[in-house]
């Protein structure tokens, strides 16, 4: 054989590798895509309950009307109470978070070590197990039922999810910090002048993050609101949906609602994809 | 043994070999893990020890300035001419006292051993009407005897501070100088104290909103908080180590279920780490794949999967899948199935069907978090196999797989204790469904610890035994993370080595 | 905190006080002439005039609505009481309407009431009440199988002794029993269907045909359509074993259960029954399915007969088309070759209040309200949900109404689930899923009288 012909017969298999290979992520998109689908074609079937077929019978546009509509499920209101929460507790919490993780990646001083152990040990205990206790300080501080309540809970813990971007903060050099030192730099300036700019990715990475938290969240959410549904969310209102007493009047208003929830979400992954890889293969699997 | 040699063995030999020395270096490492423990425990009684004798030396040594800052917070600062510094001390110390004696002591402290005596009960009127007369609340009494014991050990922080400080004034003046200002001592706060300044009010908030709750309900633990003690209506007690007793050995039906719950909570977890480590690699392979065309659309479309939220797709998955659901309808509308399949009914289909769906959640994230790494897996490493001739699987076996485990153990760590917590996944899907009449009541059989705590907490308002469960998930995570980073320790030693 | 804690602990104290000083006086002042709560048509601010019909019982009689708005005045706190009711969706818009009704009714001077409707499922009242009183509702409605828990944790207020005898007098003796525990009534009886029977759609089987089980599914396989009955799920399976002759038993005071005669020849009977009626119509049964199941099946067009309550007949309406809709009490089953008639649990929805209420008095006199006559004719006209009312259950209306003649013809068979406790579900629901797995066979009766034994002792020693 000569060796163009080798090449040929191995060119030749890659192409039939390539063709196996585009099958597999052909099978396996419409495996994951499936479901959404799903989701997006019930939200427009114009049955109130459950139905026993994948296509709906007739197609209706009455389910997202009915988010603006119903008073029991006041879905708009639930939308802007979790924009609202989103917003602030994401902007406090990326503080937080950036906060605590500079300074366990790059200040040196007496504690640290300590701090890095404890912030290890209490992110062991499972979240929700002291939300009694959690309760109770909220009422105490007359909080209770209220969207505050939920930003205090969602921003106060929010400092302990410092891993990742400390192990962002760990791979930027040092000799940076040392020049700006040597310049006349306290760290103060260091922080904002230098290591911020640097940051984008992680920045990105954890603003993402902690705004989607809110979304996503509903044990907090009814253990906090109780009753009050003018400031549910929109997870736990959705989920409300499909309880057993709603179930029958708002199955496909649910889906209804899931669609809405799931667009501005999976723009900005979408949108934000880059960074959010960037950040998570220097934080969390490098650190 | 470096990373090269063990690079050399086949698959079969690695895998034994891991196998082996993870095995070989059980022991040791949980050995490690307890010398260490008992080395950290002696150096703390160290350092208390040899603090209680610097506070009497300092004491002797100290003028009467420092002298009077062991009873009145500041004075030392204001003798040695630190007037700001001085009086924001005693302020502390004034608020901390009016504190603990209008709020702490009487309403919390004073009762917590008995935790209440007057429980609520009801009065009626001449027509019967009830009204409830408000008595002792247990858990404002634990709450706030806990919250006065952190006040109390940050209060003793401060408290050192202020002697530390108030000598180092009076050295200062010794040697002819003159003690900083407040302006200055501010400045240190942007430069040399710079953590003090970013940490503090994190910490106050992880204080209130995590330390003291998590306190809280550790000493829950121990009381008979549950369905038939609950405040306010009821007291509830002190009742030393009956519920750990009750879940371990005493009680046959919470130890059945317990054991039950955490066989099968280290098997999801194990399982369930893997899965979507591996498929997300393969994935992520798939894609970067040479040749392969449209790279940005294939991983965009994985990647929506993880951004619509997750409690949707697993609610629609649960609509989807039920005994009378979407696709067991379908199916046997198209004749495949004439009963309909048991998903989430069937206790050994639901555990498989679970992990199956964490698939679904997790494969893409995996991809997305890995692909940055699988490409930065050195090109000669590939190379050298391609000439051995090995194929794709081969490859993947012999470099890749070592290669990233060999790298990401932290990030495996991390997702093994993030799914022993993983409640998301279970209570949505099933629901900890199907449920078991040998369990306590309410369990089910794909319930996970933490799922479980929950239906204690929001359910069976067993709030103690909730507490205990809690307390076990947290030793079981903390064994896992401290054997592993031994190990993991050790691993990179030997990679400065090789 | 706890110092207002004790501020709070005073006021009530003082308010109670007050109230015993006044309620001397208003004793004395109307001790003969009393009326029906709810039942004063007027409907006017000075109901005391019509006040002739007498129901007293025992010594304590029940008061004027005068004689009630005289003391609500010492209740309210300054000029105001407030209150909060939690109803469910398909009946908020009701109970709001219900509300402003009783607002005129018991109109006090210079007092304004300020009473909140908020949206809340029914079953889920007691559990939020458990959780946080305080922040609960002052009235609210349940099942009756979730009175023993809110009697255990504190939650649910006793009747005023003075408005129990006109509940006990104006509604059904059963619905009553259910309220009562301990000789104490902790509840006011609001509707009677909180049971099931069976709905089938008229134009695909006969009156006849759904006497019997087993003819019922024949004729459901000569037509390819399905029954539904959730033998997976103790609340139904239940009326299997009832059947049978087996019996529950609760003891109060230590709230333990006693599953009698389950574990014996009884009990397998029933199980036998259950599992022949499940593996011998695989095609035409369906033996498991919650009310999103019921939903799924009855669009797919193919269930036409459910075992079922009340709450479902919306759904069954839409899916049958009205004219169609027919019930009846639940059909009868071979057990050992003779036709037995299957039981059921026959619930009640009732009204509770909330200990930790304000405002007692008003929250009481709510209830009353909203489970008097008055409002459960309204409810049963606007919601066509069952009443527990004597008189109006006597009505030509009800007489009539094919889903209560369903639930009368079932009411000899059926039984009061308060004596289950908690520990009574998973494993007596446990039986009917074994069945649907195949683990248990009809032919096995070894293995059923284990099965059995296993569910009795979880359920007596759990």
């Amino acid at each position: 054989m000569t060796q163009a012909a080798g090449e040929k017969s191995y060119s030749k298999k890659q192409k039939t590798v390539n063709i196996i290979v585009y099958v597999v992520l052909i099978v396996m998109a419409i495996i994951w895509l499936l479901p959404i689908v799903w989701l997006v074609i019930t939200s427009f079937s114009d049955q109130l309950g459950p139905s026993a077929s994948f296509i709906p019978k007739k197609w209706t546009f009455q389910n997202y009307v009915n988010l603006v509509t119903d008073e029991s499920f006041p879905y708009w209101r639930w939308f802007l109470n979790t924009l609202f929460v989103a917003v602030i507790s994401c902007a406090i919490s990326t503080l937080f978070i950036f906060m605590t993780s500079y300074t366990l990646s790059r200040l040196r001083f007496k504690w640290r070590k300590r701090f890095l152990n404890i912030g290890l040990i209490l992110g062991m205990f499972p979240g929700f197990m002291s939300m009694a206790a959690v309760y109770a300080i909220i009422e105490w501080i007359g909080l209770s039922q209220s969207l505050f309540a939920l930003i205090l809970v969602y921003c106060a813990g929010a400092a302990m999810g410092y891993q990742i971007s400390k192990g962002f903060f760990d791979t930027i050099s040092h000799s940076l910090d040392e020049a700006a030192t040597i310049d006349g730099a306290n760290k103060n300036t260091i922080f904002w002048k230098i290591i911020l700019p640097l940051s984008k990715p992680i920045l990105v990475y954890t603003a993402l993050t902690t705004f989607i938290a809110p979304w996503v969240d509903f044990i907090f959410v009814s253990y906090i609101m109780k009753d009050n549904r003018d400031n549910y969310t929109v997870a736990y209102g959705l989920q409300q949906m499909l309880e057993r007493e709603n179930n029958a009047k708002y199955y496909t208003t649910f889906f209804a609602g899931s669609v809405v929830v799931a667009i501005p979400i999976t723009i900005l992954f979408v949108k934000m994809q880059k960074y959010y890889v960037e950040g998570v293969t220097g934080g969390a699997v490098k650190g | 043994m470096d990373f090269l040699d063990y690079m050399q063995m086949s698959a079969g030999q690695k895998f034994l070999y891991k196998f082996k020395t993870f095995f070989k270096n059980l022991p040791s490492n949980i050995g490690k893990a307890f010398t260490l423990l008992g080395q950290k425990v002696i150096k703390l009684l160290n350092t208390i020890v040899n603090g209680f004798a610097n506070y009497g030396r300092n004491f002797v040594k100290g003028d009467i300035f420092t002298k009077l800052s062991y009873v009145i917070m500041g004075a030392g600062s204001v003798g040695h001419k630190q007037i700001v510094k001085g009086i924001l001390y005693f302020v502390l110390e004034v608020l901390y006292f009016a504190f603990m004696i209008g709020f702490a002591v009487p309403n919390g402290l004073s009762q917590f051993f008995t935790l209440g005596t007057v429980e609520t009960h009801i009065e009626k009127d001449t027509w019967g009407v009830q009204t409830e007369i408000q008595g002792d609340n247990s858990m404002h009494i634990l709450l706030i005897s806990v919250m006065a014991m952190i006040v109390t050990i940050a209060f003793f922080v401060f408290y050192l501070m202020n002697i530390k400080s108030a000598i180092a004034a009076q050295e200062t003046i010794k040697a002819g100088k003159k003690p900083i200002g407040i302006k200055k001592e501010l400045l240190i706060f942007l430069d040399e104290r710079f953590h003090i300044t970013l940490l503090s009010l994190p910490i106050a908030l992880i204080l209130c909103f995590t330390i003291l709750p998590i306190v809280f309900t550790i000493f829950m633990a121990f009381t008979n908080y549950d369905q038939f003690h609950q405040a306010p209506q009821k007291l509830f007690t002190w009742v030393g180590f009956k519920n750990f007793a009750d879940v371990f050995y005493d009680n046959p039906e919470k130890s059945y279920t317990f054991g039950k719950i955490l066989g099968w909570t280290i098997i999801w977890a194990f399982f369930a780490t893997f899965t979507n480590y591996i498929g997300g690699m393969i994935l992520a392979l798939l894609i970067n794949k040479k040749g392969i065309k449209f790279k940005g659309l294939w991983r965009t479309l994985f990647v929506i999967t993880i951004a619509v939220p997750n409690f949707v797709t697993l609610l629609v998955m649960n609509q989807l899948l039920a005994d009378q659901g979407t696709l067991n309808l379908t199916l046997k509308d198209w004749g495949l199935i004439s009963d309909s399949i048991p998903f989430l009914s069937d206790a050994n289909y639901a555990r498989v069907v679970v992990i199956l769906v964490n698939m679904w959640i997790g494969v893409p994230y995996t991809m997305l978090s890995t692909s940055g790494i699988l490409m930065n897996i050195p090109e000669d490493l590939y190379e050298s196999a391609k000439i051995d001739g090995a194929n794709a699987f081969q490859t993947f076996m012999k470099i890749t797989l070592p290669y990233m485990l060999f790298v990401t153990t932290p990030y495996l760590i991390s997702s093994f204790v993030g799914n022993i917590n993983n409640f998301n996944v279970i209570f949505l899907l099933t629901g900890g469904e199907p449920k078991s009449t040998d369990y306590y009541s309410g369990a089910g059989k794909t319930d996970l610890l933490v799922t479980w705590l929950y239906k204690l907490t929001a359910t069976n308002k067993d709030y103690n035994l909730a507490a205990v469960i809690g307390i076990i998930i947290f030793v079981i995570c903390a064994i896992a993370s401290l054997i592993t980073y031994n190990m993991s320790k050790s691993a990179k030693d030997e990679e400065a080595f090789g | 905190m706890a110092s207002k804690a004790k501020k709070t602990t005073a006021l009530l104290l003082a308010s109670l006080m007050c109230a015993g000083a006044f309620a001397g006086c208003g004793g004395n002042g109307g001790t003969t002439s009393s009326t029906a709560g709810g039942s004063s048509s007027t409907g006017g601010t000075t109901a005391s005039g019509d006040s002739s019909t007498t129901s007293a019982v025992g010594d304590v009689s029940v008061p004027t609505v005068a004689e009630i708005t005289e003391r609500l005045k010492t209740e309210a706190k300054d000029g105001k009481i407030s209150l909060k009711v939690w109803a469910p969706n398909n009946s908020k818009n009701f109970i709001k309407d219900m509300v402003e009704k009783f607002k005129t009714t018991y109109a006090v001077d210079g007092v304004t009431y300020d009473i909140k409707v908020v949206e809340k499922g029914e079953d889920k009242c007691i559990n939020s009440l458990t959780e946080d009183a305080s922040k609960g509702a002052d009235v609210f409605q349940f099942p009756t199988d979730q009175l023993l828990t809110g009697v255990t944790a504190g939650v649910l207020a006793e009747v005023p002794t003075v408005f129990q005898g006109q509940i006990s007098s104006e509604n059904m003796e059963d619905a009553v029993k259910n309220c009562t525990y301990n000789n104490k009534v902790y509840a006011y009886p609001m509707t009677s269907d909180n049971g099931y029977f069976l709905y089938y759609n008229s134009s695909k089987f006969t009156a006849d045909d759904v006497k019997s089980f087993e003819t019922l599914l024949a004729k459901a396989k000569d037509q390819s359509v399905q029954v539904l009955m959730p033998v997976d799920n103790a609340w139904y399976n239940s009326s299997f074993f009832y059947a049978a002759g087996c019996d529950i038993k609760l003891d109060t005071s230590t709230q333990k259960m006693t599953l009698d005669k389950f574990a014996s020849t009884e009990g397998i009977t029933a199980t036998k029954a259950m599992a022949d009626i499940v593996n011998n119509n695989k095609e035409s049964f369906v033996a498991s399915g919650d009310d999103a199941a019921i939903s799924t099946l009855l669009s797919s067009g193919k269930l036409q007969a459910v075992v079922t309550g009340t709450w479902n007949t919306p759904v069954i309406e839409n899916a049958w088309g009205k004219e169609n809709v027919a019930a009846a009490k639940l059909p009868t089953v071979k057990m050992n070759g003779t036709d037995t008639q299957l039981h059921s649990f026959g619930g009640y929805k009732l009204v509770g209040v909330n200990s930790a209420s304000k405002f007692p008095l008003a929250a009481a006199t709510l209830a009353t309200y909203l489970t008097g006559s008055e409002v459960q004719k309204a409810r049963y006209e606007q919601l066509q949900v069952i009443p527990t009312n004597n008189e109006i259950l006597a009505t030509d209306a009800l007489k009539n109404d094919k889903i209560q003649k369903a639930i009368e013809e079932q009411r000899p068979y059926s039984h009061s689930q308060s004596v289950c406790t908690q520990k009574f579900w998973d494993p007596v629901a446990s039986v009917g899923k074994d069945i649907i797995n195949g683990n248990l066979k009809s032919s096995d009766e070894a293995g059923i009288k284990t099965a059995l034994e296993k569910v009795v002792k979880s359920v007596e020693n759990g």
